[in-house]
């Protein structure tokens, strides 16, 4: 028989006591509620943290006891300036119909909030919380979005709270006592195990349990093994760089890249971006650039010409950029702590080379309309002496401007060649 | 080819560069696209035509039809031609021979070795030397006379020098020059060379050659975005700077061997910034001290 419910929102907690992990983030939470009032400084939370760490049921629980309304808003729902302005601003004004129960706004996932579907959301949302007179939740997971610098703004009236990772032995205690309300016989090492493989997520570590527990009284290791397949958790990339650059096992390194779920260029751009961060001799970082630049042309090869030079080649470029790179350094330097920052500064580079070099090709092809060359030519043996003349005021300067048809902006763009 | 075909010029030639790119055409050659398209229909295909449908279109059409204002020949002018792909060059080998009675082609190459040997067969190759220095020396006065320029003979010398025999550099400086002073003495093309000289490119090797990788790096960052130039223009910047700076012979000839391997990475599809950096960690573990 298929259990109607799921457990996650069997088993989610319903007193304070249940809620495992993170003490101090609960405190700062219930604090906020039990204080609150429309005149206080702080009018929002803003929780960051991992999926599965107790975000958006602990302040279910929190609510619930301190005698507030949730009204959730989560990805699902549409998030644009629109929606927010005539659906949810107007709401703030009223009050709820129950007596002595106040109102709270969930707002859940602010990271989700898509680019263009919801236009000017995270503003409307702002506008939001300076109107409100009823408390405020965002949960959202990505700490390193730009997005959030809004929201992490002193002035917005916006307190974050971080949730950290809640830690294997405690997964495994709440896993036991659903077992033990479930009447199941578990394994304690298979309980171990599954709580290995979610990467210190407690939603999907009860999901496993269900799945596997399906109709099934008794737990043992090998059940869980079989699932264990299925389910690659999607690794972080700041993870992976630090597997990378830290671990000495090269297995646990390759296993760690091959599992990442992103574009394997955005992870060549991160190596790039660190790799000179650490301090080594320059002949190591000569040898680690030697594998990086090979796994850039592997890479390349691969990406551009899909078709002829088929994906057999992708091992190689994992093999090197999961060891090749970072052995040199490893066999260097034991303690090279590196601190990874600044968030994909190498893509935002590569976007402003992109549009500079389209307003160059505008004006390589203005001036071929004239001049009969190929566009490398006229880039380097014309534009830099163009350049020259444009900068001394002289009737060739003006006679050229006319010649070529160039317009102030381009004068300028060409002007800051040289 | 002025003076061929004079006022008939326009109708009867047609120049195509093999380099251009796909919004070139959409741009300055709308015509030809509106033909793809047609032709692309034709076929029951229904997407925006690219830059090889382009020149396909390009080559198959233009020599099928006649002649305008009673001129013996059209033509057909490729520069570039040895940036062609293989399957238009294919494709050019069959129109070439066929409609050879309307149309002529001028091809225009660098190199011979990337023309297939059908169409090398089909042509008159003809080889260009470049000017000696007498030739060249002797069309730069010829214009300095026109213009009314002052120049004195050393500046000459030293423009010849600087173009490396190229006309267009030549005369490019020599216009620019000319703007700024009525008088052109070899000191002013001195000055002049140097305001071309892209200052970053020095500091960024010292800083290399240091051992600073995180700062030259960033330096290179700047050559790509602010001045907007290509990974190649940028190495061949940095041979250049290399080999006229004041390290020995012997580790000049290892730079240049090195530079030529990266030459060839750029060359390839690659991220040019990432295979520049890994050329600047190879300077830092040179150990120069300058």
């Amino acid at each position: 028989m298929l259990e109607k419910e799921l457990w996650t929102i069997k088993y989610a907690p319903k007193k304070e006591s249940d809620i495992v992990g993170n003490p101090n983030a609960v405190k700062v939470i219930k604090e906020f509620l039990t204080k609150w009032s429309s005149k206080n400084e702080i009018k929002a939370l803003l929780l960051l943290g991992p999926p599965g760490c107790g975000k958006t049921s602990s302040t279910n629980v929190l609510a619930k006891l301190n005698r507030f309304d949730v009204i959730e808003i989560n990805a699902s729902d549409v998030r644009n300036k629109k929606s927010i302005e005539e659906k949810l601003i107007p709401s703030l004004a009223t009050r709820t119909i129950k007596k002595g129960v106040n109102k709270l706004y969930l707002i859940d996932e602010v990271d989700g909030l898509s680019g263009n579907q919801d236009r000017g959301g995270l503003s409307a949302m702002l506008k939001m919380v300076k109107l409100s007179k009823f408390p405020i939740i965002f949960t959202a997971n990505n700490v390193h979005d730009k997005k959030f610098r809004s929201l992490r703004d002193k002035r917005s009236g916006i307190k974050i709270v971080k949730f950290q990772k809640i830690k294997n032995p405690t997964i495994v205690k709440v896993l036991q006592k659903i077992c033990i309300a479930e009447k199941i016989q578990a394994d304690p090492k298979a309980l171990t195990e599954i709580a290995i493989n979610v990467n210190n997520d407690l939603r999907s570590a009860i999901n496993d349990l269900q799945a596997v527990c399906e109709g099934k009284k008794k737990l043992t290791l090998s059940d869980v093994r079989k699932i264990q397949q299925v389910r690659d958790t999607e690794k972080n990339i700041f993870e992976v760089l630090n597997i990378i650059f830290k671990n000495k096992d090269i297995q646990t390194c390759n296993r760690a890249v091959s599992m990442l779920d992103i574009d394997w260029g955005l992870l060549l751009h991160w190596v790039n971006e660190i790799l000179p961060y650490h301090k080594v001799s320059s002949r190591t970082l000569f040898k680690s650039y030697k594998a990086l630049s090979k796994a850039d042309l592997i890479y390349n090869a691969i990406a551009s010409n899909p078709e002829k030079i088929s994906w057999s080649m992708l091992p190689y470029f994992i093999d090197i950029i999961s060891s090749g790179v970072s052995l040199p350094i490893k066999n260097e330097n034991k303690s090279h702590f590196v601190q990874y920052f600044r968030y994909s500064p190498s893509n935002f580079l590569n976007k402003m080379y992109a549009s500079r070099s389209g307003e160059l090709m505008n004006i390589v092809n203005k001036i071929r309309k004239k001049l009969k060359s190929s566009p490398e030519e006229i880039i380097t043996k014309h534009l830099p002496f163009i350049a020259l003349i444009l900068k001394k005021r002289s009737p060739q300067s003006e006679y050229l401007k006319k010649f070529y048809e160039l317009d102030r902006r381009e004068i300028t763009f060409i002007k800051n060649i040289i | 080819m002025h003076d061929l075909y004079g006022t008939t010029y326009k109708a009867n030639i047609e120049e195509i560069f093999a380099s251009d790119s796909k919004n070139f055409y959409y741009e300055y050659m709308p015509y030809w696209v509106e033909a793809s398209k047609i032709s692309l229909k034709r076929h029951g295909k229904s997407k925006s035509p690219s830059r090889i449908d382009i020149l396909f279109t390009i080559i198959r059409n233009y020599p099928k039809t006649k002649t305008l204002d009673s001129a013996d020949h059209k033509i057909l002018i490729i520069y570039e031609a040895d940036k062609l792909e293989r399957i238009i060059q294919q494709a050019l080998r069959r129109t070439m021979e066929k409609y050879s009675r309307i149309c002529r082609f001028i091809l225009v190459a660098n190199s011979v070795s990337n023309i297939i040997d059908p169409i090398r067969s089909r042509c008159v190759n003809l080889k260009l030397f470049p000017l000696s220095q007498k030739q060249f020396l002797s069309k730069i006065k010829y214009i300095c006379e026109s213009e009314e320029i002052n120049i004195t003979e050393n500046a000459l010398k030293l423009i010849y020098y600087y173009s490396n025999n190229d006309m267009n550099i030549a005369i490019n400086i020599l216009e620019a020059a000319s703007c700024y002073k009525k008088k052109i003495t070899e000191n002013f093309i001195y000055e002049m060379i140097k305001k071309l000289e892209i200052k970053e490119i020095g500091e960024c090797l010292k800083l290399a050659i240091s051992g600073n990788i995180v700062d030259a790096r960033n330096f290179l960052r700047n050559l790509f975005i602010k001045k907007s130039l290509s990974g190649k223009m940028i190495l061949k910047a940095f041979n250049k700077f290399l080999m006229e700076s004041t390290i020995t012979e012997e580790l000049k000839k290892k730079i240049s061997i090195e530079i030529s391997k990266f030459d060839s990475y750029i060359s390839v599809p690659s991220n040019n910034e990432l295979q520049l950096s890994f050329f600047l960690t190879y300077l830092a573990t040179l150990g120069i001290k300058d």
